[in-house]
């Protein structure tokens, strides 16, 4: 291939896409569409994901311990190293019931006098061991251990808001990837009618290619690069419309929900995955496409 | 050369388009092929440029030998063969140069080559005066000569040319089959493909004439109209 061919090739492409112009943008506005729609589910678990993320740096589960065992140093270095041995466990603290109690009345603030007449012996509260889970996966399982020891009266978890989120995560990540496999599908199909019928319109000239000699690689290379630069394209408006849908519709919709304003995930941060999601799409349906709509014309 | 050895061609739906035939073309010679509707012409035509397969027999197309031939290599089969086809087949949106420089764009030739060849071409073809020009502001006569450029311009060893007169009047007719011969008298081999029967009796050329899929004479000046019925 020598560079006159590289010209003809760029040129010849630019050309189907002007001549075909109605089709070009059909195929263009469905991909945008494609890409929008993946593009807002992989934002949307982004932010699922560093919400999660938030609540597996929080997350920790409070045993009671009961108040037949004994709380000098030994018994609680024993009971903590016990703790630590579950797998998934990343930390362990031991917190005196005195020291529950003034945290307590700490974040009472200005209403902690009410507890007044319940220091010292008339403490209501129990010793108590705070662990931390690595990951939130493995919440379950550790919380369950837990409460199975004997030295453990009952616990505090989240395990109903873990299990939720939980659910949540794995929903969109399968959701995410169907709804990925089906619309890639779909832009398949349209982009490769739209290129069927830009060679159906250039069957004359891809016949009398065929017959001068031309082989059926440079007669598919510049419906291939059409193909691909529609990609490119469709890939370039799309980043354009899912930043304004992201900090415009879908950022003021997560601020709304007090629990997920300090996690949402900037634009810039996931910018770079999501020009490789785009670009992959936009290349590979742009490129497959073409290739397979041109095989029944190089029949000659 | 071109050789076809006991060549059938029979078709899916029970057609016999070609019933054994053989005949051998030597490199730079002239050569009609005539015979009327359904004789087997267009069938040679498609079996040369491997358009379709034949059923047996031998073919040999300018050192390809089609019975081995992959498809890969059907290109450079094409290449070697240069084709004038009766309803031209040029593209209306390109111009007379632009038509011609399409056939060498597509086989790969670079800027340079194709804008040094292309001025020559058509001064053989006595269109050079008409490059800028489109199709239809061309005549008939005009056009095929855009066709017959086209199917020169890669210097191909063997030119086809299918019923070269049949879209023109007698006095251009003439005129295409001089250039056709002015062409062969360079060296390249020339079949014309025809139904014309006073077109072949005016000039003093090899005639294979076809009948029902089977050659019924091959001769050098004067043929039996008798014999094609």
């Amino acid at each position: 291939m020598n560079l006159g061919s590289v010209g003809y090739f760029i040129k010849s492409s630019f050309k189907g896409m002007y001549k075909n112009a109605l089709m070009t943008l059909a195929s263009v506005f469905v991909l945008i569409a494609c890409m929008l729609i993946i593009g807002t589910v992989y934002l949307t678990s982004e932010n699922v994901k560093s919400f999660m993320g938030k609540l597996e740096s929080q997350n920790e589960i409070v045993a009671f311990i009961d108040d037949k065992y004994g709380d000098d140093s030994l018994s609680r270095e024993q009971l903590c190293d016990k703790v630590k041995a579950i797998s998934g466990v990343l930390s362990v603290e031991y917190v005196t019931k005195e020291q529950a109690f003034s945290e307590y009345r700490a974040s009472l603030g200005e209403n902690g006098s009410y507890l007044e007449g319940y220091e010292g012996e008339d403490n209501p509260l129990r010793n108590e061991l705070r662990i931390k889970i690595g990951n939130i996966e493995q919440f379950s399982s550790v919380s369950r251990a837990v409460s199975q020891m004997e030295e453990i009266a009952n616990l505090r978890d989240s395990q109903d808001i873990v299990n939720m989120l939980l659910s949540v995560r794995r929903t969109m990540n399968m959701v995410g990837f169907w709804v990925l496999v089906l619309l890639a599908i779909v832009s398949l199909f349209i982009i490769s009618n739209t290129i069927k019928l830009a060679m159906h319109s250039r069957r004359n000239e891809i016949n009398i290619m065929k017959y001068v000699g031309a082989t059926n690689g440079f007669i598919r290379f510049p419906f291939v690069l059409e193909g691909i630069l529609i990609g490119i394209l469709s890939t370039g408006a799309a980043l354009l419309f899912q930043w304004c849908v992201y900090s415009y519709a879908l950022v003021p919709a997560l601020s709304q929900l007090s629990f997920l304003s300090d996690t949402i995930v900037p634009f810039k941060s996931m910018l770079i995955s999501l020009v490789v999601i785009f670009g992959a799409i936009g290349l590979v349906v742009g490129a497959v496409g073409s290739a397979l709509s041109i095989r029944k014309y190089l029949k000659v | 050369m071109i050789l076809f050895d006991d060549v059938y061609k029979n078709y899916p739906n029970g057609t016999n388009a070609l019933n054994g035939i053989s005949f051998k073309i030597e490199d730079g010679e002239f050569v009609f092929i005539i015979g009327p509707s359904g004789a087997g012409k267009s069938t040679i035509i498609k079996l040369l440029l491997r358009e379709e397969r034949h059923s047996s027999g031998k073919i040999i197309v300018n050192d390809y030998k089609l019975n081995k031939l992959k498809n890969g290599r059907i290109p450079y089969l094409r290449r070697s063969i240069g084709v004038v086809f009766q309803d031209f087949r040029l593209i209306e949106t390109m111009t007379v140069e632009e038509n011609v420089a399409f056939a060498m764009r597509v086989i790969g030739c670079n800027s340079k080559t194709i804008r040094r060849r292309v001025p020559y071409v058509l001064g053989v073809v006595g269109l050079g005066h008409k490059s800028k020009n489109y199709p239809k502001e061309l005549s008939g006569g005009e056009q095929q000569r855009v066709a017959l450029a086209r199917a020169l311009v890669n210097n191909p060893k063997t030119i086809i040319a299918d019923e070269p007169t049949g879209n023109v009047d007698p006095a251009l007719a003439r005129e295409i089959m001089e250039l056709l011969i002015e062409i062969n008298k360079m060296g390249t081999t020339v079949m014309v493909i025809t139904h014309d029967r006073k077109l072949v009796d005016e000039f003093n050329k090899r005639v294979i004439a076809l009948k029902n899929g089977q050659i019924i004479s091959d001769t050098t000046g004067g043929y039996e109209y008798n014999e094609l019925g």
